[in-house]
């Protein structure tokens, strides 16, 4: 927990100068954060960790993400068409920071990893499928509420993400609608959204008594 | 008259009117009866042959076309499959074979008044979709099951060309596919469409045509949509069709909308009959409840594809209390297979599919518990298809126990070789509780760490066994030679990273004819034993599957990379590919 707050007002402080809105400012006690999860969402599952941020995850494992085993060729025994569909829901590929659109008609899914500190169970989910940031942050509150004893109220969370440059950002400073649409696939600030590596639920902090 | 029994006995035989041993044989429906019948006497196997309607052939190289036409000219439903079963995963190469032309080609001269075809595993062209199209007036059911070859062309010409069809069923095919408009080849005015299975094809069909289909189909019990069949649509279907018994959604996903879930859940609620559901593409959890009131009377729920959690399963499959069939992704974890166990008590088969198989790390808490809960509270549990990561022979052992009444059971750990995981022992023990306790069981696939041991268990207790499937496992040759020389009831082998050579195979070659067939791929069986095997055993078709060019390039020691041996009255193939050798009587290598 140290190594996290350490590498976290490091980021803080590093990137302080431009101008976006750090964890730091948003909380009371910049280094004391009350964390309690921590998830990581990799657009690339298939991508190694690449080592910066919070890193004292339960297992080095769970970011040790093997590539599809193509090694044994047709185990572990699945038919061709359900093997397509997992291939699917493992991202795919994403090539020049640019999702690729598969097939005709159907909406591009954007799977994503996401985890948590201390269990070494991952998770993938669809960010298409959640149309805003309350139902996507019940649906993980859900998911983990088994593996800790999580406030089920989701007003005591909020969700940050780790941009390409490593720092922690505030991703409610984002409308939702613009995280995911296609235009913004397509437009210059695809390069900001695209980069996502790493996707946090923090505990707010309370107010200090006063 | 009656002073000699034995003398009227050979007498009635003689003189029955055949007529009515035709009407008695009608009512034989069996395969294995009817086998058994015709075998009686001459007199017996020529009226048999004439009546029977409904012909099943499990291995499309076992017997030609010719020889059946010839034998049984009043066919009316003709069921044959094609590929081994490894050809699910890709263990056998593109175009080994199965195709299904000749075979249409033969019925269309013999079998005019065809009704049924069914294929499993078969290369089905074009031509041959529209050969069948033209050629059987009163042509009612196609179900082709894991098969290719064919585009949505070749399925306009059935749609256009028949007109008594009741079942078109597509089943995990792949099919090219060109455009949705074939449904719209489909004359308007035809309504005996019972069954519509479309789930496999990818691109939309026009969903007014299918509207309409729906609309003039009365009789339509099944329904299963395709994945680009959108939510918002759904209801305009259900309502036109509130007779559906099973139904296959689209995309099971939408922007949230009160007045696409009243609509949906309102028509889900209209369909008073349905007793299975399907498809469920790209679950959005919050649409779910729309078909929470029909699942009292659900018997069947595919959620293979399905990609929600736990929870949302749960509040589910809780409320299916008449449940017999479940398929489900691994997501429903054990607490979710421990609410199944207390809900469902009329569970006859499940399967757990992976969500992520092909990660070393559990993705999602599914254990061998789950199954142990489920054996336990489900009294009627017989099939079972189960992925995990990990497994004990203490759970094996209590499943066994629990659940003596299986008759299929399919482990599949996925990591080649893992061991108990508590006692990192082999898995024998288990897996021989497993054959002893469940005396009735048919079909098992093993996986896990396995010696010799758990092959002389199953050899000796597997007196019922129909089929195994074999990966990574056993020691040496003693393994298969416990199989072979055990397993009465054998009839398909499969297996596959097993250290079995020669010794087994040709000491136990006999057996071989007693079975449908034999496929052993990255084992250790030489050519030379191959070159045996077809010498001595002409009623087999020994075939030697090799991607690296001729055998007779390589040493007679070496090991072939695949092989598939099958009994046959049909001779050697006459259409095998460049990369499939056969030995024939001269022990010449036939390509």
């Amino acid at each position: 927990q140290e190594t996290v707050s350490s590498n976290f007002c490091h980021f803080a402080s590093k990137n302080h100068q431009k101008g976006k809105r750090y964890f730091a400012e948003t909380f009371e006690n910049g280094g004391q954060q009350n964390e309690t999860s921590l998830v990581s969402w990799n657009d690339k599952p298939n991508e190694e960790d690449d080592g910066n941020g919070p890193e004292n995850i339960a297992s080095d494992t769970i970011n040790n993400d093997d590539e599809e085993k193509n090694h044994l060729v047709g185990w572990p025994p699945i038919k061709s068409w359900r093997r397509k569909l997992l291939h699917e829901q493992q991202g795919g590929q994403i090539a020049n920071d640019q999702v690729l659109v598969r097939g005709g008609g159907r909406t591009n899914s954007i799977y994503v990893k996401v985890r948590m500190e201390g269990v070494g169970i991952g998770r993938k989910i669809d960010l298409k499928l959640y149309h805003s940031y309350q139902t996507l942050t019940d649906t993980l509150i859900s998911m983990f509420a088994k593996y800790q004893k999580i406030d089920k109220d989701g007003a005591s969370y909020t969700i940050l993400y780790q941009d390409r440059e490593g720092d922690w950002l505030l991703a409610r400073d984002v409308p939702w609608q613009y995280v995911f649409s296609n235009f913004y696939i397509h437009s210059c600030l695809i390069s900001m959204f695209w980069s996502i590596k790493r996707l946090t639920l923090f505990r707010k902090q309370r107010p200090p008594a006063i | 008259y009656l002073s000699n029994t034995s003398t009227l006995s050979t007498k009635m035989a003689k003189s029955f009117p055949e007529e009515v041993l035709e009407h008695v044989f009608s009512f034989i429906t069996s395969d294995s009866d009817r086998n058994a019948v015709s075998l009686v006497c001459k007199s017996w196997y020529e009226i048999e042959r004439w009546c029977r309607k409904r012909v099943f052939v499990g291995n499309c190289y076992a017997v030609s076309p010719r020889i059946l036409t010839r034998r049984f000219p009043e066919v009316r439903s003709v069921e044959i499959k094609g590929k081994p079963h490894f050809a699910d995963f890709n263990l056998v190469p593109e175009g080994w074979g199965g195709c299904v032309y000749p075979w249409i080609s033969a019925m269309a001269g013999a079998y005019p008044w065809l009704e049924e075809i069914r294929l499993k595993r078969m290369v089905v062209s074009d031509e041959a979709l529209e050969l069948i199209s033209t050629s059987f007036c009163n042509f009612k059911v196609l179900v082709l099951s894991s098969c290719e070859g064919f585009s949505t062309d070749g399925l306009a010409s059935i749609a256009a060309n028949c007109r008594e069809l009741r079942v078109l069923d597509l089943r995990e095919s792949e099919v090219d596919d060109l455009s949705g408009h074939w449904l719209s080849h489909f004359p308007d005015t035809w309504t005996s469409l019972v069954s519509l299975n479309i789930a496999c094809l990818g691109s939309e069909v026009s969903f007014s045509a299918l509207e309409r289909l729906v609309a003039r189909s009365p009789n339509l019990r099944t329904l299963r949509l395709n994945r680009a069949v959108s939510l918002e649509k759904l209801h305009n279907l259900l309502c036109r069709a509130p007779q559906l018994v099973e139904f296959g959604t689209g995309a099971y996903s939408s922007e949230l909308r009160p007045d696409v879930f009243s609509n949906l859940a309102g028509a889900f609620s209209g369909c008073k009959q349905l007793k299975g559901l399907s498809g469920f593409w790209d679950v959005v959890p919050a649409y779910l409840p729309a078909i929470y009131l029909t699942c009292s009377g659900l018997t069947s729920l595919n959620l293979s594809y399905a990609t929600i959690q736990s929870p949302d399963l749960v509040k589910l499959v809780s409320q299916c209390h008449n449940l017999q069939r479940l398929w489900v992704l691994d997501y429903i974890e054990d607490i979710g297979l421990d609410a199944l166990a207390a809900s469902c008590k009329h569970l006859q088969e499940l399967r757990v599919f992976p969500s992520d198989p092909y990660v070393v790390d559990p993705n999602v808490s599914l254990t061998e518990r789950g199954l142990v809960a489920v054996s336990e509270g489900c009294p009627k549990l017989q099939s079972v298809l189960y992925f995990c990561r990990q497994m004990s022979n203490a759970a094996l052992v209590a499943i066994a126990r629990n659940r003596p009444n299986l008759v299929c059971f399919r482990l599949c750990i996925i990591e080649p070789r893992a061991p108990d995981y508590l006692t990192l022992e082999p898995l024998d023990a288990g897996f021989g509780a497993i054959v002893e306790h469940c005396k009735e069981l048919r079909r098992l696939s093993l996986s896990g760490l396995l010696t010799d041991r758990v092959f002389e268990y199953i050899g000796t207790r597997g007196r019922k066994l129909e089929m195994l499937s074999i990966a990574f496992a056993g020691e040496s040759d003693l393994g298969l030679h416990h199989v072979l020389s055990g397993c009465e009831s054998l009839r398909k082998l499969e297996i596959r990273d097993c250290p079995f050579g020669d010794k087994a195979l040709l000491a136990n070659a006999a057996k071989l004819e007693t079975m449908r067939s034999l496929w052993m791929s990255s084992c250790s069986v030489s050519f030379g034993a191959c070159k045996l095997l077809g010498q001595k055993l002409p009623r087999l078709n020994v075939e030697v599957i090799d991607e690296r060019g001729s055998p007779d390039s390589r040493p007679e020691s070496c090991p072939v990379e695949k092989l598939y041996i099958y009994r046959t009255v049909a001779g050697p193939r006459v259409d095998m590919p460049p990369f499939v050798w056969t030995i024939d009587e001269d022990a010449a290598l036939r390509v």
